[in-house]
Order: C-alpha cells, then sequence, then structure tokens
C-alpha cells in the first residue's frame, strides 16, 4: 500500500535530481517545498479547527464544569457548542490524516534516494516508474564536503557537519512556536487547559527529539528537516500566511463561535462575534484573537 | 489530576506520531548487505561458511546445525566444564567487525576474511579466532570478495579504489582508483585485472602495476554491481541499465541484450547460451555470440538479485518474493517452485551441495542427494536447503541464528 505512494515520490525526486543537474540538496530542497505548498491547504484547514477548538476550551470548560456529575448532559451540552459555533471535533484530523502519508512518503522518498549500500539500493529496481533514470542510481552523495548518507557525526563527516543538528533544532523550536495557536487563557483563569499545556511541552521537547534525529540520521535527512522546517516557518508566518492564502483562494468558511454566556440556551445569532471568523481566514482568526487579548490586557 | 493525566496521554500520542513520521513509519532499509555462503573444506569435511552482519558460522552441508569446533585431529574442543564449542565468529569482539564477503583459503586451515569495518582478517579455522584483533588496516570498508593471484591479494573497496597486497607480507603494492566503489570481487584474467564499478563503469588494470589498460574506462550506462564473466576473449557484464554488454578486452562494446530491469548478478555461461536474471523477475537464456535472446521467461512475481544455477536439465533462480524457482533449461517453462517459509527475501547467491561421493549411508555426514542452499535475509531461515530434484518432496533443513 505504501508503495502506491513512496514510488512516485522517489520516481519524482530522482527526475528533479536528473533536471536539477545532479544536485541531490537542491532536488531534496525543491521538492520539499513543493510538496509542503501542495499539502499547504490541508495544512491551512487543520490550523483553522485547531483554532476554532482553542476558542471554544473556555467554554469547554465552563460546560465540564456544570456538567461535571452527568455525563450525558455534558455530552449533549458540548455537541450542542459545537454545532452552534459550526465546529467538528474531529475536523483537524481528517487533513492531519492525508497529510501524513505524504510527509512519510516524502521522507521515505529521501530515504531511498540517499541509499548507498547493496541492501538499501535493491529496492530502488521496484520503485522507478520512469524508464531511464536508473542510469542515475547512485545519486552523487557529497555536499559542501560532506558526505549526505552518513550521520553528521566524526569520522564519517567533518566536525562541522554537526551545525545541522544544530540548525535542526532551532528551526524546529521555531517553527512550533509560530505554529501555536494563541493562547486563550489568562494567568487569573487558572492553570492552563489541556491542549496549551500539551503545546508548551511539545515547544520544548520536539526540538530536542529532531536534534536527537539529525544527529543519528544521515545529513540529507537533516538538510529535509531544515528546508521543511523553514517552510514551516514561512507557512506560519503572517506574512507567508496572507501569500499561501491568497494563493490558494482560501476563504474559508466559518461560524461564528459563539459567546461564553451562550452556554444554557444557544442563541442562533450569537450576541459577540469574532470579527475574524467573520472575515473567514485562518491566519486573520488568529490575527484577532492575539488582537482581542491584548484588548482584555 | 485527570486533565494532567489526559494531557500527559495526548502529548505520548503527539510524540508517536512524530516518530511515526520521523522514521518513516515503514519499513526501512538501514542493513548493508545479505548473507554469503561458501562451501570449504576442513579437517578433510565439508562445511559452509555463512557470513552475514556480525556473525561468521560454520555449518554441516547434511544437516544445517553449527560446525562443531574441532582441533586439527579432528577431536572436538570443549569448554571448562566439557561442553563442545562450536564454530562461530562473533565480530562485536572485534571491533564490532560485520562479514558479507566471502573468505579466501589461505592455506594451513587459515582463512583471510573481509570485513566491513575497514580490514581484512586472518581468522584461524581451528579456533575460529582471527589471530589479531586489528587485522589489516584497509583504507575502505568492503563488501566483496578478494580477487588472488599467486602473489597478490586484490582488494575491492566499497568507496573508490582497489588495493593491491602482497599475499605474503600484506604491504601495499598499489591502489587504483575508480570514480566510486567496487561492490564485486575483481576478475583476473591474463594479468589483467577486471572491477566493475559503482561509478557505471568496467576498469581494467595491469595486475602487475595497477596502471590502467585501457585509455577509457568502459561505460555501462549504470551502476555495475558483479563481476564480470570471461568467455572466449570477450567480457559479459550486467548493469543498473537493464543492459548485459559483451565487450572485447581492448575495452569495446561488441553487441548487448536489453533486460527488464537491472542487471546484478554474474551470468552464467552453460553448454554455450548464457543465463541471466534481472530485478524484474526474469531469468532469460540468452546467445553470447550476438547476444540475442534464445528463451525468456517471468519466473517471480519479485525481482532476481542472485545470478542463476544452471544444471544440464534446469536453471534455479531465488527470487525476494521469497520462492525458489526451477526452470527447463531448454526452453525457460517453469517446472516448479518452492515457497520458503514466511517468504522471506532472498538475494544472496544459490549454493550446491554435491552429493557424497561415493554415497556412505552409514557415515552421520552423508549427503544423500544434491542440495541447494538459499541464504535469505531473514535470520529465522538464514539457510534454507532444498534438493535439486524439485520432483523430490523432502524438505532440506533450516538453520536459523
Amino acid at each position: 500500500m505504501w508503495d502506491l505512494i513512496f514510488n512516485p515520490f522517489v520516481t519524482l525526486l530522482t527526475w528533479m535530481y536528473s533536471v536539477l543537474n545532479r544536485d541531490i540538496v537542491l532536488a531534496i530542497i525543491i521538492f520539499t517545498v513543493l510538496v509542503r505548498i501542495i499539502t499547504y491547504p490541508l495544512l491551512a484547514k487543520q490550523q483553522q479547527s485547531a483554532k476554532r477548538m482553542q476558542e471554544l476550551q473556555p467554554r469547554l470548560k465552563k460546560i465540564q464544569e456544570k456538567y461535571k456529575d452527568d455525563r450525558e448532559k455534558l455530552a449533549q451540552a458540548q455537541m450542542d457548542l459545537y454545532r452552534e459555533a459550526g465546529v467538528n471535533p474531529f475536523g483537524g484530523c481528517l487533513p492531519l490524516l492525508i497529510q501524513f502519508p505524504i510527509l512519510i512518503g516524502l521522507y521515505q522518498a529521501i530515504y531511498f534516494a540517499l541509499s548507498n549500500t547493496p541492501y538499501q539500493l535493491v529496492d530502488l529496481s521496484e520503485r522507478l516508474l520512469i524508464p531511464g533514470l536508473d542510469g542515475l542510481i547512485p545519486m552523487q552523495n557529497m555536499w559542501l564536503g560532506m558526505n549526505l548518507t552518513q550521520p553528521p557525526t566524526p569520522p564519517v563527516n567533518p566536525a562541522y557537519a554537526l551545525v545541522l543538528p544544530l540548525l535542526v533544532m532551532a528551526t524546529t523550536y521555531v517553527q512550533m512556536k509560530l505554529s501555536q495557536p494563541p493562547t486563550t487563557s489568562t494567568p487569573s483563569d487558572g492553570p492552563p487547559n489541556q491542549m496549551e499545556a500539551t503545546m508548551r511541552s511539545m515547544t520544548t521537547i520536539m526540538p530536542i527529539m529532531f536534534g536527537f534525529f539529525a544527529l543519528s540520521f544521515s545529513v540529507g535527512l537533516s538538510v529535509y528537516f531544515i528546508t521543511s522546517n523553514v517552510i514551516g516557518i514561512v507557512q506560519y508566518s503572517p506574512w507567508g500566511k496572507n501569500v499561501l492564502d491568497r494563493l490558494f483562494g482560501g476563504k474559508a468558511k466559518a461560524a461564528p463561535v459563539p459567546s461564553e454566556d451562550d452556554d444554557d440556551a444557544p442563541a442562533p445569532a450569537p450576541r459577540r462575534v469574532i470579527a475574524a471568523n467573520a472575515a473567514g481566514t485562518a491566519s486573520s482568526a488568529g490575527a484577532t484573537a492575539r488582537k482581542k487579548k491584548k484588548t482584555r490586557r | 489530576m485527570n486533565t494532567r493525566k489526559r494531557g500527559l496521554s495526548s502529548l505520548l500520542m503527539v510524540l508517536v506520531a512524530v516518530l511515526l513520521v520521523a522514521t518513516g513509519c515503514a519499513p526501512t532499509r538501514i542493513g548493508v548487505s545479505w548473507p554469503v555462503m561458501q562451501p570449504i573444506e576442513l579437517n578433510g569435511k565439508l562445511r559452509v561458511l555463512v557470513a552475514y552482519n556480525q556473525v561468521v558460522t560454520l555449518i554441516q552441508p547434511h544437516n544445517g546445525t553449527l560446525a562443531r569446533l574441532e582441533d586439527a585431529s579432528g577431536d572436538p574442543r570443549t569448554d571448562e566444564s566439557g561442553n563442545p564449542l562450536f564454530w562461530t565468529l562473533d565480530g562485536h569482539q572485534y571491533e564490532n567487525a560485520q562479514f558479507f564477503a566471502r573468505g579466501l583459503d589461505l592455506g594451513e586451515a587459515l582463512y583471510l576474511l573481509p570485513a566491513y569495518n575497514n580490514r581484512l582478517l586472518t581468522v584461524d579455522m581451528l579456533r575460529a579466532r582471527p589471530d589479531s584483533t586489528a587485522g589489516i588496516p584497509l583504507p575502505a570498508p568492503v563488501i566483496a570478495d578478494v580477487a588472488v593471484s599467486e602473489d597478490t591479494l586484490y582488494v575491492p573497496l566499497k568507496f573508490g579504489s582497489v588495493v593491491a597486497l602482497d599475499r605474503d607480507t600484506y604491504a601495499e603494492r598499489w591502489t587504483a582508483i575508480t570514480r566510486d566503489g567496487a561492490w564485486s570481487a575483481p576478475l583476473l584474467v591474463d594479468g589483467v585485472l577486471y572491477v566493475s564499478s559503482v561509478d557505471h563503469h568496467l576498469y581494467a588494470f595491469d595486475a602487475e602495476t595497477g596502471a590502467a589498460v585501457w585509455e577509457e574506462p568502459v561505460n555501462l550506462q549504470g551502476l555495475a554491481g558483479a563481476t564480470p564473466l570471461y568467455h572466449d576473449g570477450f567480457l559479459y557484464v550486467g548493469s543498473y541499465s537493464h543492459h548485459v554488454y559483451k565487450i572485447s578486452t581492448a575495452g569495446e562494446i561488441v553487441a548487448s541484450f536489453k533486460a527488464n530491469n537491472w542487471v546484478w548478478s554474474t551470468p552464467v555461461l552453460y553448454d554455450g547460451l548464457l543465463y541471466v536474471t534481472d530485478l524484474s523477475g526474469y531469468v532469460f537464456a540468452i546467445n553470447p555470440e550476438d547476444m540475442t535472446q534464445v528463451w525468456a521467461t517471468k519466473a517471480a512475481t519479485r525481482g532476481i538479485r542472485p545470478g542463476p544455477l544452471v544444471t544440464e536439465d534446469m536453471v534455479v533462480v531465488a527470487s525476494r518474493d521469497g520462492f525458489v524457482y526451477w526452470l527447463s533449461r531448454q526452453t525457460g517453462d517453469v517446472l516448479d517452485s518452492y515457497e520458503i517459509q514466511s517468504r522471506p527475501e532472498i538475494l544472496s547467491d544459490l549454493v550446491l551441495i554435491p552429493a557424497s561421493e561415493p554415497q556412505d549411508r552409514s557415515n552421520p555426514e552423508n549427503i544423500d542427494e544434491p542440495l541447494i542452499l538459499v541464504s535469505t535475509t531473514n535470520t529465522a531461515h538464514l539457510v534454507v536447503a532444498v534438493p535439486l530434484d524439485y520432483t523430490n518432496d523432502n524438505f532440506g533443513w533450516n538453520y536459523s541464528r
């Protein structure tokens, strides 16, 4: 089943390698950029869904508090709230699920392309779908004095290759920071909600994890991680979001989030509407939420 | 507390997801190469040396069990408690040496084993121990067999060169540079060393001096992963370009045959025909004169990496699909197939073990009938023996590590 994704990806990457003057690093960078741009609408949808769920958190907290002894009513009230806000609690899952195999395919394509042992290469014989690409195997694996197929640690690579894991960590951190939706709770609201706490932990753990991966995996994969993170940083930055939203015509329709006073009787027309949701784009929703919080302070 | 637990579980789920993405969520190949098998004679007994990853073992070809360690007089060696010792060499004890190539018989129960950790180990076969941990240092790993002449060893390196060493002193005689590594044994013919290279070329070096014999190496348009075959003044070599080339000793491509996928094995010549396998699962019989096809058969559902084993009536091949196939040598028709349990990937060359001659049923090591040894990348079926005669339903044996 995975071959349906891997094989076209490996073929495309190999083809790009051939048209880009056999520069595997350039091929990895452009290939990653292309895949990330193509999957951007899915990412935007997922972000939007996550943001709207985030905005509902204070209300959900209240409902949970109110119906803590009655599970049935709690579930009903939660569903009512979701329906009223036009939010599907699993709405972020589908785009995520679609992105997953694509990202895995991307990763694997790079992994296969950097094969440099007989055991790794034998698999490529069944993966290249365009005749004539076989003559490119094995691909050039030296870049700036580094062997792309080896980990960045000496002696298999020069000491300066260790900069790459550091770059992976730094870019992962920045991307994580930028990807976090603005917090909805203030210190006076008590401890941060579950989602916020999770996000905070991830911002610390993920860069370390990816730094560790970059140390153990090949230099070529570090190039991929860094490229992917830089694209993520651009995608999550307000400027990048605007450009990409315009590029994809991303005017997602979203129902306004109901006000906090409507728990008991969800009204068809909410009294307080977050202007950003009326505007409709994921990016403007985030920007407005930030603005709103500032006003509160 | 509840919220905290849920938070932790969410975090765990996210981490697992990240891990799945980062590791590819699908089988990745992190190995180097596949196992090799080599029939050898030790103390007058037939044994099969099996080298794969960090372990080399000797097994008994009649039943697939580990061979006992014996001294020069054939007496079993035992540990302090009197328990018999078995023939195993663990590379972990020798600076994590890994083994993917056959050994070279140096005589007097000494074998030279090429290792992936940039060295050659001289192994005392009566002790299953190298004479030194350091071995003979090399500038790069070795994953292919060493070629030998009367006084010189020719070592193909995984990266960029072939090194010639004095057979007695192991002193370097010369180094011939190739643009990329050699993943197959060099071929020595009439004082010329032919080297198939990962850099898509076939090189010819003067075996004495290491000087290039041809003005330019022959471009094979794809990786050349197997040793060429020499026959009647011509070299036959396959490549990833889907071709088998017929090359004159002057370095000219005379003719070629187009297969359907990569050709990663040495063609086999039998009774005037070449037999070739490819990684689309095809087996071809080719006329070596003009490289025209005599027959072609899609035998396997996946690629066939090892070369065929050819007998008077049959062509036997083994595939990545985990099957062994018997084909008619005359027509190429598939006569029978045998499924290795759990269908492990077969990438190693097949080995034919002939029946004991003369037959001696009273000898417990007697081999009643010819066996084909198949090695897989699954250590639960590292070596499987099946009868050469496909009409015989007797299962041979299975050696697992």
